[in-house]
């Protein structure tokens, strides 16, 4: 038997033959977090001996202790969900916050299906045959113990029980290596309610432990007694909130680019139903795929369903091990779209129903039957067929804060029908349209260029930018220049301006003429003078902060690498506009006074990265990659 | 052999800790087990016990001075995790081992990023040591910021806690809202103030009454062991 670790981020092993267990168990949940504390529930309702360890003294995770009490999309379905709404019913009794109340009812619940529960037990090694998990080393109040178990659920969050495994995994965004911005969660009182806010603090790579210390203790350190939009803070959540950590490399991986092909799983575990927007302004250097959905067509925050292979909880190579929380096998774009509240509980489901599987008859996780496990799914209600939503504008207000009227989006498949809302602030139905009818809508697109409406020209150049077609360039090129500040109201939120998508339709149409007007943007003290980027109320939580004249420049700086990874013979140029723009932090200060723990900062020094990134690479003959 | 050096290592991300890293300094390393810090203060929604604070040390008068600026302990929260910014304190790592040697101490922690051998020439625990707990709370605290606590025997865990919060909750909250329970017990504790055993320096921070009073308390002692 060996003892798999990490040591300096990477997996060990050492011989470990003469170890004995403390105890052995059917199954054990690493983390009884959101995920980890219904899978712990519903393996024990089955009758497995089940044994909890959690690194916190409560169960719930970012869900409790963390102050994440909303369900915010993910749909509803199946015995995981079921059981975290009587949770929140018995918890709702009570005369507390949500998120206090969970970590009383939660717990019962587990403790009432006979699971065991350590607190203050977090794992620190597996302990593994050949490659199958056989147990796990955690530490104790009582000190380190060992416990050998027939199935490990992994429901840490960040896959760290699959990451001292061996297992292989994914971490952040291609351009850079990073992940969102990570949130401190602050609980505060206003209009004699408790309400959370979640204020970002820089990006972070939670598989660093001291990195991860070191940006707690300043998000916390930063934060402010009282917000003038709120009243006053009651606490600082102990749980820090990560959004988005490490994704394992799963047996069957679920991406963005499948999806949008239309590519879709044959085994499905369930349907999650959300955005892929999620935080971040700077999102000029997160993948073209994201770029042309969120900054290229403005639909960022538009939500659809997706079919979730139900094998994304499974590690390649190693057996008797499952990852059941929001480090499953799905690439960034899809991280953010299936990390939802329910979407745990259904994973939990999944898992629990998987290893039930598989405890009942002895096999390996990855040989049980399919047709069993759906059946199962689909009786609960966890699968359910009527899930598969397609698009939808959904959520409680709109862009301008009404209620907003949720509704279906159908793709427009006819070029003709694509002229109406490109003439409206909502023309994204069109562009991602166009896009997806490509050169086939080109001759009618090509007409409005000519129109004289405003909307119908700039927006049908966008549609063709989208379409791959070059011929809106010269409008393009104009909405730069006249630095167009309107935003469109496609979405509920992060509606994006037209003069920064024109930028980035500029660069992903690697239009070389464009380089001196962008470069002009990102070197010229003067540009922050203009009135379009006048701090203005709109983004009371980002104050200190020019968000606007943020995405001119971030835009800038991907499309002119975009640019100079197309043009080898205009990347001396663009190096050059880089070494000015950057030579020293005056850029930094014209677009922000947040402290240097803050995201802002973060999103600021980001645009100097990427650029002296690109010119690296180009220096030693390779393209940059988004 | 080692990964990582310091004169001193405390257990606990606890105010005291935060005092003796205020002395010591780069050449102090805090590992705590939890996410969060100072939670045997803050997090427990502890009020100040006792009438006067008098700290003696530099470092605990000025502190002293920025807390007295806020209108609640809990609004000094973000104060107390000043105090720990750019230090070497090691949040959500778990302690495996700790072994004697010659000149000080090998422990061996494990965080996100795995194990790692720290020596170090001294070792202060400013964890409450179970033996010494006479008693245990658990506070909630009021949306009229009142804190009322349930009162458990020192040999309550979290869940019995939570068990007669649920049971007592008509009876304590009287029709008021709650809004927020304590993530961490306020303890009393028979002793606290420092004490040498196998070794290791203790001195429990959750046993002084206020914050400032174990903030000053750790300067001195971390003072004591930089030889000043
Ligand atoms: C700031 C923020 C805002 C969000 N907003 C929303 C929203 O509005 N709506 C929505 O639906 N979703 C939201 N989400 C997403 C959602 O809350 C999370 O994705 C989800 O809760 C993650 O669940 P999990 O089970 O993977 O992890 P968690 O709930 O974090 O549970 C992981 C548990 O594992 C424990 N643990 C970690 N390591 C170990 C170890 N080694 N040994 C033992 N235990 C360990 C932790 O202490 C924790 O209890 C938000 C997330 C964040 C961070």
């Amino acid at each position: 038997m060996k003892l798999a670790y990490l040591y300096e981020k990477n997996a060990c092993t050492r011989d470990v033959a003469d170890t004995v267990f403390d105890g052995s168990f059917d199954a054990i949940v690493c983390g009884l977090g959101t995920a980890g504390s219904i899978a712990a529930a519903l393996l024990a309702e089955k009758g497995y001996r089940v044994l909890g360890l959690e690194a916190f003294n409560c169960v719930g995770g970012i869900s409790s202790a963390g102050g994440i009490e909303i369900h915010y999309f993910g749909l509803p379905g199946g015995r995981g969900h079921a059981l975290a709404v009587e949770a929140d019913k018995m918890a709702a009794e009570y005369p507390m916050p949500l998120a206090d109340g969970r970590r009383i009812t939660l717990e019962k619940l587990l403790l009432e299906r006979g699971a065991t529960v350590c607190y203050n037990s977090a794992a620190v090694g597996v302990y593994m045959e050949k490659d199958r998990v056989v147990g796990v080393r955690a530490a104790t109040p009582e000190g380190v113990r060992s416990y050998g178990c027939r199935v490990l659920l992994d429901c840490t969050a960040e896959g760290h029980v699959a990451r001292m495994a061996g297992c292989d995994g994914y971490f952040g965004r291609t351009s850079d290596g990073q992940a969102q911005p990570f949130t401190s969660v602050v609980s505060m009182t206003f209009g004699g309610k408790v309400g959370y806010i979640n204020l970002d603090t820089g990006r972070v790579d939670p598989r660093d432990g001291q990195a991860m210390s070191a940006a707690i203790i300043d998000g916390r350190a930063t934060q402010r007694p009282e917000y003038p939009w709120m009243h006053k803070v009651i606490r600082p959540m102990p749980l820090p909130g990560i959004r988005e950590g490490w994704r394992l490399d799963a047996m069957e991986m679920l991406t963005a680019e499948d999806f949008f092909a239309g590519r879709y799983t044959a085994e499905p575990g369930y349907y999650s139903y959300s955005d892929i927007d999620k935080h971040g302004e700077d999102v000029a250097f997160e993948s073209e795929l994201r770029g042309d959905w969120k900054v290229g067509a403005n639909v960022g925050a538009w939500n659809f369903s997706v079919p979730v292979p139900w094998k994304v909880i499974l590690p390649k190579r190693v057996d008797g091990l499952a990852v059941v929380c929001r480090a499953v096998g799905v690439d960034r774009e899809m991280a953010s779209c299936v990390r939802m509240l329910p979407d745990m509980y259904k994973l939990a489901e999944i898992g629990a129903e998987a290893a039930d599987i598989a405890l009942s008859r002895d096999i390996p996780l990855r040989e049980i039957p399919y047709g069993e496990l759906s059946a199962r799914l689909t009786a609960s209600g966890c699968l359910d067929p009527a899930h598969d939503r397609g698009v939808w504008i959904d959520g409680k207000a709109d862009f301008d804060g009404k209620p907003l009227q949720p509704r279906k989006i159908e793709w427009i498949t006819e070029p003709e029908a694509l002229a109406e809302p490109l003439a409206t602030l909502c023309p994204g139905i069109a562009i991602w349209s166009a896009k997806k009818m490509g050169y086939t809508c080109v001759p009618v697109l090509r007409k409005l260029l000519a129109s004289a409406d405003e909307n119908t020209r700039k927006h049908a150049a966008f549609a063709l930018a989208a379409a791959g077609s070059r011929e809106g360039l010269s409008i393009l090129r104009e909405t730069v220049w006249e630095r167009d500040a309107v935003m469109l109201q496609d979405c509920r939120k992060y509606n994006q301006h037209r003069g920064p998508m024109a930028i980035y339709h500029l660069g992903r149409l690697a239009d070389a003429e464009s380089v001196e007007l962008l470069g002009g943007i990102l070197t010229d003290p003067c540009e922050v003078e203009r009135e379009i980027y006048a701090p203005s109320d709109r983004y009371p939580a980002v104050r200190g902060f020019r968000v606007l004249y943020f995405h001119f420049m971030a835009q800038s700086v991907a499309a002119l690498v975009r640019i100079g990874n197309v043009h080898e013979s205009e990347r001396g140029r663009i190096a050059e506009i880089f070494r000015t723009a950057f030579a020293d932090g005056t850029y930094a200060a014209r677009l922000t006074n947040r402290p240097p723990c803050s995201a802002e900062a973060n999103y600021v020094r980001n645009l100097k990265n990427i650029a002296e990134k690109a010119i690296q690479g180009w220096s030693d003959g390779k393209e940059f990659a988004f | 052999m080692f990964d990582e050096r310091c004169e001193v290592l405390i257990l606990g991300a606890t105010v005291a800790a935060a005092g003796i890293l205020a002395a010591a300094g780069q050449k102090a390393v805090i590992v705590e087990s939890r996410p969060d810090a100072g939670y045997e203060f803050f997090g427990a929604l502890r009020t100040v016990r006792g009438k006067h604070i008098s700290p003696v040390t530099e470092q605990g008068i000025a502190l002293h001075k920025r807390f007295a600026a806020r209108d609640s302990l809990r609004a000094c929260t973000p104060l107390f995790y000043a105090c720990l910014q750019g230090g070497r304190v090691y949040l959500s790592a778990q302690v495996l081992d700790i072994s004697r040697q010659e000149d000080g101490f090998a422990v061996t922690i494990c965080d996100a990023s795995g194990e790692r051998r720290i020596f170090a020439q001294h070792l202060v625990d400013t964890r409450a040591e179970a033996r010494y707990i006479t008693a245990k709370r658990l506070n909630v605290l009021f949306m009229s910021g009142r804190v009322a606590g349930i009162d458990l025997p020192a040999e309550a865990d979290m869940t019995e806690a939570r068990r007669q919060l649920a049971e007592k909750l008509p009876e304590l909250a009287a029709g008021e809202e709650i809004v927020a329970v304590a993530d961490e017990f306020d303890l009393t504790l028979a002793d606290f103030r420092t004490l040498e055993y196998d070794g290791i320096l203790r001195i429990a921070s959750a046993g002084y009454a206020d914050p400032i009073s174990a903030f000053d308390a750790g300067v001195l002692l971390g003072e004591e062991l930089m030889g000043r």
